[in-house]
């Protein structure tokens, strides 16, 4: 039995302690989706932590067939859902975005570990943008697809759609974000990605 | 033969590595057109740097501590919530607290499984059904009853009263008859008697002769309901 099998089967006794180290194993992905999904960090962490208080009250009906992330995510997805279908009207994101912008740059938030193509602020902005402008049904289904690896029938299944749409959701994604970062790249640098498989 | 429309359409396939795409023969493709070579690239370059930009920006290092303990609070909370109202509620209403948990819980089965379980919840079923039709007689037309008025001949009987009026005999007679029944009391005992009990009406007929015709007199009206 696996370290987190035991943690599950505690929490699944009432034991909050070995809930919370499960939550500590799994809060910064969370968090991520939910900041990327909602993008305040306030929000996120409401979201975020929403999600756990929800996970705690429905952890004794996890039957472990699948990975408790994966159960996780499931929950994840319903909350960020739900959350869409409340008062939040989402023109808020766009219009909001140059506050953000001001806010950003005096928040806890730091850009680590940049790649050298991305080591300017402004890139991630533009991405930021670009998510923005989307609807949050297409933000979450590039989310799952680009952040969480999912494939197109796992996220039609959890969003009840076909996998046509999940397709075209990611390409309207994709073609925003290229018409705001605007990356045009060399082929040679391309193969040079793919012969090391950074593009994986 | 190179078909661009085909090629991009699975461009995205291949930069998010979704369909089994044959990456060599794609690449072969790609290598074969500029256009689409260059579309492929865009399509990865986006991909790498949003997915770079995504991971990047999220929260520093210091931000997790502080937001474990704010979520590890909010669980412990929850929990001791959950356990107060618990401990509150009285005991009918922890089972039913039960209950209801044990009503919405479900359980997972494949699928031929369920199918197996359905198939023989629903045999009996229709065996039951296939009984009661074949047990069902068809009902019968109704017998239609016709009511006939028979108008039967009743005989009507009619009591009529008739006075008869009978001539008295005069005294000479009664008195004759007297003296024939001192006349008669050598008879035997037994003979005596029954004279005796019906003296009067013997005297009566004494010396009666019956006509050979007899005449009725009957009298009309003397009731007056008689016709």
């Amino acid at each position: 039995m696996s370290n987190e099998d035991d943690l599950i089967r505690r929490a699944q006794a009432g034991d909050v302690e070995a809930f919370c180290a499960l939550a500590q194993a799994h809060e910064r992905r969370i968090y991520a989706l939910a900041y990327h999904y909602c993008r305040e960090t306030e929000d996120a962490e409401d979201l975020s932590q929403e999600v756990w208080l929800k996970a705690y009250a429905a952890v004794r009906t996890f039957s472990f067939e699948s990975s408790f992330y994966t159960w996780l995510r499931k929950i994840t997805i319903n909350s960020f859902l739900n959350y869409q279908r409340k008062t939040r009207p989402w023109h808020r994101l766009t219009d909001s975005f140059q506050d953000e912008q001001t806010t950003t740059s005096t928040s806890q938030r730091t850009t680590i570990d940049f790649e050298p193509a991305l080591q300017n602020q402004l890139v991630v902005e533009k991405v930021m943008r670009a998510l923005a402008e989307v609807t949050p049904q297409q933000r979450l289904v590039f989310l799952l697809k680009h952040l969480e690896g999912m494939t197109y029938e796992e996220i039609a299944r959890e969003l009840d759609c076909s996998a046509g749409t999940i397709k075209k959701s990611i390409s309207r994604t994709i073609k925003k974000l290229r018409e705001k970062l605007g990356v045009r790249e060399e082929p040679e640098n391309l193969l040079s990605y793919t012969a090391t498989g950074l593009l994986r | 033969m190179h078909n661009c429309k085909r090629t991009k359409e699975e461009i995205l396939d291949l930069a998010l590595a979704e369909s089994p795409v044959d990456a060599s023969q794609m690449l072969q493709e790609l290598n074969s057109c500029s256009a689409c070579w260059e579309e492929f690239a865009s399509t990865r370059s986006t991909l790498y740097v949003s997915a770079q930009a995504l991971r990047s920006n999220v929260a520093a290092e210091q931000f997790w501590g502080g937001y474990h303990a704010r979520l590890r609070s909010k669980i412990m909370t929850h929990a001791q919530n959950d356990e107060r109202q618990t401990q509150r509620l009285p005991l009918n209403l922890r089972a039913w607290s039960a209950w209801k948990t044990f009503a919405a819980s479900s359980i997972r089965l494949p699928a031929p499984v369920a199918l197996a379980a359905l198939l023989l919840l629903a045999l009996p079923f229709v065996a039951l059904l296939k009984t009661a039709r074949a047990t069902t007689v068809p009902a019968k037309e109704q017998a239609v009853v016709q009511i006939q008025k028979v108008e039967v001949p009743v005989m009507q009987e009619k009591i009529v009263t008739r006075v008869v009026y009978v001539e008295k005999k005069s005294d000479k007679l009664l008195r004759r008859g007297s003296t024939n029944s001192e006349a008669n009391s050598d008879l035997p005992n037994s003979v005596a008697t029954v004279r005796s009990g019906s003296a009067r009406k013997a005297l009566d007929l004494v010396g009666f002769k019956p006509t050979d015709q007899v005449q009725l007199k009957i009298i009309k009206g003397s009731y007056p309901n008689e016709k």
